[in-house]
């Protein structure tokens, strides 16, 4: 009995094995990618026909946020609406699905694919060379091969506004910022936020709490009220769907907060402005030159000078305070004004 | 016909019924969310089998719910319940990769087996602490292992987050493991895997030894009355400990296969809920190795199908995870009621034999 035990564990070692056999397709991904050489168009196919085209977005979050991932969907159907293709879109993907569910799109004949967030960066490096038919957008992220192309903010520039408007507004010297992580995108603003309100004031302290998580309401609240306690009177919630527990922790605490990436004056009175990044004209202006034939090879940087990013209306300033920002912007713009931004 | 291939009829009509059930359901929902049902079950079934990339797509996935599905079908059979697959799922996932990235230089044919080994190792050592715990003090062993998941899971979390995390990467996620470790594809233009065929084999391999040999026999007494087979001479404990460990190291086999198989370095959450989904599919497999290599696959088609039919429909995307469950919960339901079908058809046709046959008594 014993050895026909180990006959059959033997047999066990050897299914291990054969796991390890037969490798005559071996490494096909890890091959550098049969990429057109850099610089310069690449696509230059000419015009396609928007009613064969097919585009497709992927979101990490809920594509109802009422923030970024809410930006990408509706630059999703501005593109539908503008320029008559179908679109799809898949909501909710974790970074481990991720190269899964681009794949499946590729599969199933999408032309172009976004893939919404500076994660996507990775997934789509190691997706885009099966797929060399299919394009490949990753917003946010600073990569670029063959049929991937990146775009990304000048991630710095709002944050430094905000800054400026929150130490306008402190009564008590102290600001708060509760950002997800500190992932380079991220810690841009988190700086300029620092430096814009040490502009206005230089002895403002500044107080970060990172939530680890872009939409963890809860935890978000709790680093709200933890950044309160402190005596934080202005709180910038940079995140998506969680900033909803921020405005909420300021309304139970009587302070202000701040906006991020659409104008949220509308789901709290807490929010005196907002950093606007105008998602939705990346998108479609990416799509616009991807019908077109005229898509650029490399990661395209979009900012304050191109309208992709700016401020809100100020509702919690007074007049002078506002014009003080808006001249601040205008010096940015017109160059007198130097802000370290990460691209 | 014998009570064997009855209990199977039954078993298989019992499931027929509960997907019916199931649909039915589904449709009703679809309906009322104004998109056309039929449409989306061809879309559906299209999504799960339909061209060689979604097939693969498909059996990719089935993949480590089979292997999975295996040691949890294994544990509950021997009357061990461990429920800590996605612990030992995702520290078995951990030594593979850790010992993916950081050998280098071996040839493919030993470092893909030591990977596998690592995986299966961490995988039954972490499935060891509440095996142990059950048969030295006697504490609770679902209760144990369902626990030690999050230590597990939030302990390989934190490993990507600081000292096992790629240097420069934006995402939490460990470096690439070196292609020698890397398993080769089966089927062109999909991700499928040797894995694939080593989940088979495994399948066949756990038939024979749990149904053909003298371990198996013990195995599976241990696990139909434990006080009977003690007093019988068997060694009661140390049957349950090689079920546990057993158990984890599959478990553990499960997670290296993923990252081995094609996602090639690991992230945080590279696999999320896994570990209980292969309760489902061992359950659903009514604890058997052809039941569970079915059961995975279904699995893993419905997974895969779901992806394109979400794509196609634009279902939202909570609407899958409503199906996938309602599809789970009937089936289970339904095979766990043990309904003899045959017995209730035939009792229409045979009401006045049976009349008179009561008459007689």
């Amino acid at each position: 009995m014993k050895r026909k035990l180990m006959a059959l564990l033997l047999a066990g070692a050897l299914a291990v094995g054969l796991a390890a056999c037969s490798r005559n397709v071996g490494t096909e991904d890890s091959a550098p990618p049969a990429s057109s050489p850099t610089g310069g168009t690449t696509e230059t196919t000419g015009a396609k026909d928007p009613s064969e085209v097919k585009v497709a977005l992927v979101c990490g979050g809920a594509v109802n946020d009422g923030g970024w991932n809410a930006s990408a969907y509706e630059g999703l159907q501005r593109i539908e609406e503008t320029l008559g293709v179908e679109t799809a879109y898949t909501e909710k993907v974790a970074v481990a699905e991720m190269p899964q569910v681009i794949r499946t799109y590729a599969r199933q004949g999408f032309d172009l694919i976004f893939g919404h967030g500076a994660e996507f960066g990775e997934p789509m490096s190691t997706v885009a060379p099966e797929f060399p038919d299919t394009t490949f957008v990753a917003v946010n992220a600073n990569v670029e091969a063959g049929n991937l192309t990146g775009t990304v903010f000048k991630f710095g520039e709002c944050g430094y506004f905000c800054g400026m408007a929150a130490a306008m507004v402190s009564e008590t010297g102290k600001i708060g910022i509760i950002p997800p992580d500190d992932a380079p995108n991220n810690k841009a603003d988190i700086d300029t936020y620092e430096l814009g309100a040490k502009a206005v004031n230089p002895d403002i302290e500044v107080y970060t709490a990172f939530t680890g998580s872009w939409d963890d309401l809860p935890k978000a609240k709790e680093a709200s009220e933890s950044l309160i306690s402190k005596g934080c009177d202005v709180l910038l919630a940079m995140g998506d769907a969680y900033a909803v527990g921020v405005y909420q922790a300021c309304e139970n605490a009587g302070i202000k907060a701040i906006g991020w990436v659409s104008d949220q004056h509308d789901l709290s009175d807490a929010v005196i402005c907002s950093g606007l990044q105008s998602v939705g004209d990346v998108y479609v202006a990416t799509a616009e030159r991807y019908l077109e034939g005229t898509m650029e090879q490399g990661v395209q940087v979009y900012g304050m000078p191109d309208g992709a990013q700016g401020m809100s209306e100020f509702y919690g300033l007074t007049e002078e305070q506002a014009a003080e920002v808006e001249a601040a912007m205008q010096d940015y713009l017109d160059g007198k004004l130097e802000i370290p931004t990460l691209y | 016909m014998n009570k064997r291939a009855r209990a199977m009829v039954n078993y298989l009509i019992s499931i027929v019924i509960a997907l019916l059930l199931a649909f039915a359901i589904i449709g009703a929902l679809l309906l009322w969310q104004g998109v056309d049902p039929v449409e989306t079950f061809m879309a559906l079934f299209q999504g799960a089998f339909i061209g060689k990339s979604n097939l693969g797509a498909s059996l990719l996935l089935a993949t480590p719910l089979i292997l999975g599905g295996l040691g949890i079908a294994l544990s509950f059979r021997c009357g061990i319940f461990n429920i800590g697959g996605e612990g030992q799922l995702y520290l078995g996932a951990f030594a593979a990769t850790w010992l993916g990235v950081n050998l280098v230089g071996l040839p493919f044919w030993l470092h893909i087996p030591i990977c596998f080994l690592g995986s299966m190792i961490f995988g039954g050592l972490w499935a060891l602490i509440p095996g142990y715990l059950k048969i030295s003090k006697g504490y609770n062993e679902t209760v144990t292992s369902v626990l030690l998941n999050y230590v597990g899971v939030y302990f390989v979390n934190y490993a990507l987050s600081s000292f096992f995390k790629e240097p420069g990467a934006l995402n939490h996620q460990s470096p690439k493991i070196q292609t020698s470790a890397m398993l080769s594809k089966i089927m062109s233009g999909s991700e499928l895997n040797t894995s694939f065929l080593m989940a088979l084999l495994i399948v066949a391999l756990f038939f024979l030894i749990f149904y053909k040999t003298d371990v198996g026999f013990k195995l599976r007494a241990v696990g139909q009355n434990a006080e009977a087979s003690r007093t019988s001479g068997i060694h009661t404990r140390k049957y349950l400990l090689l079920a546990i460990i057993v158990s984890g190291a599959l478990s553990g086999l499960a997670g290296s296969a993923q990252v081995m198989g094609y996602q090639h370095l690991m992230v945080q959450n590279f696999s999320p809920n896994t570990g209980y989904d292969i309760i489902a599919v061992a359950l659903m497999g009514n604890l058997h190795p052809i039941g569970v290599l079915i059961a995975g696959i279904f699995l893993g088609a419905l997974r895969s199908g779901a992806s394109v039919m979400q794509i196609m429909m634009g279902v939202p995307v909570t609407i899958l995870y409503i199906i996938q469950g309602v599809i789970i919960l009937s089936i289970l339901g339904f095979s766990r009621a043990n309904i003899d079908f045959i017995g209730l058809v035939g009792g229409l046709f045979r009401k006045k034999e049976s009349q008179s046959m009561a008459k007689e008594a």
